[in-house]
Parts: C-alpha cells; structure tokens; sequence
C-alpha cells in the first residue's frame, strides 16, 4: 500500500501532468510571452575548420548567447522583436535570397578563412548582401589581423565586395559579457542597416 | 613573507565548489551567480547565471578533464528535458556548458558540434596551506584526441574558387 504521505505529492505531480500541454513549448528557441511579435532572423555562415580551437568559442554556443543578447539589447522596442540565430548549410542557400545582412563565424586560421569565403562567395550571387565577419580561437592579435586582412583582400579582389569586421571574440570568460555586448550591438546595427525591411517577416501571435 | 605555492592535485569536491563559487565573476563576468532552489547536484555541477542571467552549467574537476565534460553533459541533458520547467519554478534550462578542468577535454570539439559547451583552463594551487585557483584565458590547444572535422566542405571549395582564388587563400 502507498504511503499516505506522498499523496499530495502524487496529486500535484498528475495535476501538472494533465495540465502539461498549456505549458510546454513546441519551438523552445522562441518563446511565447502571449504578446504579438516579430521575429528576426539572422542567417548565420559556420566557416568552422576542422582545426577548430576547443578553447575557443563554439558555434552553438555563439548562437544562443549572441541570440539571447540580441533579444535584451531590444527588449525596450516595442513592438517586441524576437531575435532568432540561424545557421545556412550552403546547400540552402537559395532560400535566403531575402535576408540583407549575413554574420560569417570563422575559425581563425587558414582553412577557416577559405570556408568564409566559399560561403561568402556562394551567398554574394544575391546582390545588396552584406557580410560581417566574426573570428574566433586566435592565440593572439596577430593572427587575427592576418585573418581578416586575408580574407577582406580576397573578397575585394575577386568578388569586389566589402566586409564588415567584427573582430575575435574568446571563449566565455571575464570580460566574455562585454564583448558579447558591443558585438550585439554591431550586429544590431548592421543589420537595421542593411536588412532589407520588406522581407517576409514571420509575425508571432 | 614567503609564499609557498605549489599545484594541488588533490582536492576534495567541496573545497573545489567553494573555489569555483568564490571566483564565479571572474569565470563568468561581473554579476554571475548561484542559480537558486535547484535540485542536488554531482557536486562538480553548478547551475549559474552569467551576467545576463543567462543560464549556463559549470562542470569542474581538478584532474580529470573527461570526467568534467561528461558530468557536464550528464546534467544538461537532465535539466534539459520538457517537463523539468513544470516542477521547477523560474527555472530555465541551460543554454551552455563551461567545463573547468586543467586541459581541454578529450572530445570537446566533437561534443561542441552539437552541444553549446565551452572549456576554461583552471589550477588548483596551494598558497601557503590555502586554495586558491589559477584562471587562465585558454590559448590555442587542440584536444588530445584528434578533432573530427566538423564543417569542412571540401568538395564545394573544389568547384566554387578559381585557381587564383585558391592560391590567394592558400596561406595567411
């Protein structure tokens, strides 16, 4: 026979369980909050080498905080954006021909550089796209300034397209917060700048 | 004064928690902290909140690397499920795992494909008979098993860039 003392416990645990579906989210990423919103997607290039640092920042990672700092940097604007991060496998790219503003996450070293601009160059078919470039698992300034300077030089001479640096960012860290935040706040930027406001925006009720 | 400093390869997991909760600003940023009334944890698991009250899990070990990542995992995977919200009140599931340990864990690179976790470098050290812990920004290490490739995508290099193109990004 069961303990009476765990029938309260038992009944709570079936109510919640009876009363689960009005609670559970099908599309964890974006949450409900029951008020009409906007969702922004920005598409995210992974140039991620198979070198790729296990102290630096990881792509998944890099998505849920960048995300996740996008949706506080603009919690203030009404209507209330919802700001989602969304990886493009090269594959698709057909189906992003409405997004202005692309972020490229690149392994700081050379293959990681050539896998940007494969994708850069595979995504620049659209016109009026612009890139920003974010590198990562750098061991110093150095590195990271060859980087870029190769890759912007490339992008230049063959593609004759400008990017938008927006440096190296470490793994998380102590100051991991700010740097977290000026970048969001780039991005933020770029992307008003650059999107291209009649894209079909998917509207969240 | 002299100060005697020397590594500390034993430690219990209650001393470690202590170290790794004293210095949670300095791993996390400026306003981390505890997250509270959570259930009991391996006591190598801590659930935080980064400076954004982002919820991120910590796993640690002295010594062991791979035991810290797969604790890690262990606990995100449980704190991750469905119903775990329903009986939690205010809780959020991790989005990220920080594993400590003195060297990147075998596999992290793998695992970090499909998992948010992240490793920093920490030393227990004995300072004059105390703990203290050493936080180092991890450099460029790779793991002691070799990486898997994750997104390389050779074939599409193959046939998208020209032989000049190839050569310009042919070294830094």
């Amino acid at each position: 026979m069961h303990n009476p003392a765990w029938r309260p416990a038992q009944l709570h645990t079936e109510r919640l369980a009876s009363i689960q579906h009005h609670f559970i989210d099908n599309h964890p990423v974006v949450r409900n909050t029951g008020k009409p919103g906007v969702i922004h997607t920005l598409p995210v290039h992974m140039a991620i080498a198979a070198g790729h640092p296990a102290s630096a920042l990881q792509p998944h990672y890099l998505v849920s905080a960048l995300a996740r700092q996008l949706n506080l940097q603009t919690s203030a604007v009404a209507p209330h954006p919802i700001w989602q991060l969304e990886d493009i496998p090269l594959e698709r790219r057909a189906t992003y021909t409405n997004q202005g503003f692309i972020l490229v996450f690149a392994t700081a070293n050379i293959e990681g550089v050539r896998l940007a601009y494969t994708g850069i160059k595979t995504l620049s078919a659209t016109p009026s796209r612009r890139f920003g470039v974010l590198f990562s698992g750098a061991r110093d300034a150095e590195l990271v300034r060859r980087c870029q300077e190769r890759l912007a030089s490339g992008a230049r001479q063959f593609l004759g397209i400008r990017l938008h640096e927006l440096g190296h960012l470490s793994a998380p860290g102590p100051d991991f917060s700010v740097d977290l935040a000026r970048l969001a706040e780039e991005v933020h930027r770029l992307w008003e700048t650059h999107s291209i406001h009649n894209q079909p925006e998917v509207v969240h009720t | 004064m002299t100060l005697q400093i020397h590594a500390v390869s034993e430690i219990d997991s209650s001393d470690l928690r202590s170290l790794v909760v004293d210095n949670l600003g300095a791993l996390l940023g400026t306003g981390a902290r505890l997250v509270e009334n959570m259930p009991q944890m391996n006591g190598c698991c801590l659930a935080t909140s980064d400076t954004h009250d982002g919820p991120v899990l910590l796993s640690f070990d002295a010594v062991d690397p791979q035991r810290a990542l797969i604790t890690g995992l262990t606990w995100m995977d449980q704190l991750s499920g469905e119903m775990v919200p329903l009986f939690l009140q205010e809780f959020h599931p991790p989005t990220g795992l920080v594993v400590l340990a003195p060297a990147a864990p075998p596999g992290l690179t793998l695992f970090s494909g499909s998992c948010p976790v992240n490793w920093q470098r920490i030393q227990v050290l004995s300072v004059n008979g105390e703990f203290g812990m050493l936080i180092e920004r991890a450099v460029e290490e790779t793991t002691s098993v070799e990486p898997t490739p994750q997104e390389s995508h050779p074939t599409i290099i193959e046939s998208v860039l020209s032989t000049e193109e190839k050569q310009h990004f042919s070294q830094l």
